[in-house]
C-alpha cells in the first residue's frame, strides 16, 4: 500500500501550464518517447479528476510540467523522454464545490516517482483517492492508497480502446505485446 | 467554504514564514558586535549533488531568505523535526546559504540541529518543501566567542530523497575564511555536530 500525505488547494487553474496530453511539440511516433500512465479512483474526493499534470525533475527544464490525457480516472500521456519525473498535481472542479487542486510532495521517490533511461511503457499504479481530516485552519490534506484494480493491462485496454489517435501510432502494437506479456 | 479558508490561510502562514517568521540567526560581520554570553558558529550545509538550474523556484517579495539556502532548524532542547513547521519552529534557524560558510550569531549554549527545510517551490500557486534530518547535537562551553560546527552534507537523489548524511570535518579551510574575515585574535574552536 502507498500512502502520501499530500496538500489539497483550492487554486485558480489558468497558473497552471500545460494542457492535456501535451507533448511538447514532440511526435507521437518520436522513437525516444515513453509511455506513462496510471489511474487514481476519485470517488471518495472533493471533485473528479479532469487534469493531470507530471512533472520532469531531473534534468531540470525550463517547461518541466507534462500535462495528460484523462478518461474516467486513467491518466496517460505518450510523449516523454528519458528522464525523471514524478506525478505532480490533479485537478478538477465540480459546479457546487469549484475548483481544486492535488498536490503530491516533491520530495520522495516512490511509486508515483519514475526515472526512465530507455524509451519503454511505465506504469506509475492505481490508487484510491482518502481524505484525511486536517484542522479547520490548516490547508486541507489527502492520502492516496495503491489499489490493486484497474490492472495494468485492463488500463494498457482502456487506452488503446477508447484513444483513437494511440491506436493509429507506433504506440498500438507496442502496447499490445505488453498486454500479452502482463498476461502471460 | 471551511477548504477555502483553509487553503487561503495555509498560504497566508508561508508567506509569513518568508517575510515575517521569528528571526534567524543573524550573520555578522564584526566579533566585537556580540554582546556578554553570545558565540559566532561558523559551519556549512552542502548538497551532493548541488542544487541545479531549475530545481528551485522562489518568487516573490521577500523570500531571498530561501534562495539557494538550507533553513536549519535549531533548538536548545532536542526533538524531532516537525513534519508541519510551526512559525515557532523557525525561530532562531539558520539560513545556511548552500555551498558557503556561514557565520551566525549565536546564543553560547548547546544546541540542537533539528533538521533543515528547503523551499523547492514557492510564490506560485503550489509550496514545496524537501525536509533533510537532523538529530544533531553541538556542544558549546562557558566562554566560547566562536564555534566551528562543521561541514553537513547531504546526498540526495532528483526525487530529494537523502540517502546520506555526513558531517566534513572543514576545519582549515572554515578557520581560514574565519581569520580572513575576523582577524587572527579570535580564537574558532572545533565542536563538529554529534549524534545523540
Amino acid at each position: 500500500m502507498n500512502r502520501l500525505v499530500s496538500l489539497l488547494a483550492v487554486a485558480g487553474l489558468a497558473a497552471l501550464a500545460g494542457c492535456a496530453g501535451g507533448g511538447h511539440g514532440r511526435d507521437i511516433n518520436d522513437p525516444s518517447n515513453s509511455l506513462v500512465f496510471g489511474y487514481v479512483d476519485m470517488a471518495d474526493a472533493p471533485t473528479k479528476v479532469s487534469g493531470v499534470q507530471i512533472q520532469q525533475v531531473a534534468p531540470p527544464t525550463e517547461k518541466p510540467y507534462w500535462g495528460t490525457d484523462v478518461r474516467d480516472g486513467l491518466f496517460y500521456t505518450y510523449y516523454l523522454p528519458p528522464a525523471s519525473y514524478r506525478l505532480a498535481t490533479l485537478h478538477g472542479s465540480s459546479f457546487w464545490r469549484g475548483e481544486y487542486q492535488y498536490n503530491f510532495p516533491r520530495q520522495g521517490g516512490g511509486t508515483t516517482t519514475v526515472r526512465i533511461d530507455k524509451p519503454g511503457i511505465y506504469f506509475l499504479g492505481a490508487y484510491k483517492y482518502k481524505d484525511v481530516k486536517s484542522g479547520f485552519f490548516e490547508q486541507g490534506k489527502f492520502d492516496i492508497e495503491r489499489v490493486s484494480s484497474p490492472t495494468e493491462a485492463e488500463l494498457l485496454q482502456r487506452i488503446l480502446d477508447r484513444d483513437p489517435e494511440i491506436k493509429g501510432s507506433v504506440w498500438a502494437d507496442k502496447i499490445r505485446q505488453r498486454i500479452d506479456r502482463l498476461k502471460r | 467554504m471551511r477548504r477555502a479558508c483553509a487553503a487561503a490561510f495555509g498560504v497566508l502562514l508561508l508567506a509569513v514564514a518568508a517575510g515575517c517568521a521569528p528571526a534567524a540567526r543573524a550573520p555578522l560581520d564584526r566579533i566585537e558586535a556580540l554582546d556578554d554570553g553570545e558565540m559566532i558558529v561558523v559551519g556549512r550545509v552542502e548538497l551532493v549533488p548541488p542544487l541545479r538550474k531549475g530545481e528551485q523556484r522562489i518568487r516573490g517579495i521577500g523570500t531571498a531568505g530561501l534562495e539557494n539556502r538550507m533553513l536549519l532548524i535549531v533548538d536548545e532542547r532536542s526533538r524531532p523535526l516537525p513534519r508541519d513547521l510551526a512559525i515557532s519552529d523557525y525561530a532562531g534557524r539558520v539560513e545556511a546559504p548552500l555551498g558557503e560558510t556561514f557565520f551566525v550569531r549565536s546564543r553560547g549554549a548547546p544546541f540542537h540541529v533539528l533538521g533543515g527545510v528547503l523551499f523547492l517551490d514557492f510564490g506560485g500557486d503550489t509550496q514545496q518543501r524537501a525536509y533533510f534530518p537532523g538529530g544533531l547535537q553541538v556542544d558549546a562551553r562557558p566562554g566560547d566567542r566562536a564555534v566551528y560546527i562543521g561541514t553537513l552534507r547531504y546526498h540526495r537523489d532528483e526525487f530529494f530523497e537523502v540517502s546520506r548524511v555526513t558531517v566534513v570535518d572543514d576545519y582549515a579551510e572554515a578557520n581560514a575564511e574565519f581569520t580572513r574575515k575576523f582577524g587572527s585574535r579570535h580564537v574558532l574552536r572545533k565542536s563538529l555536530m554529534k549524534r545523540k
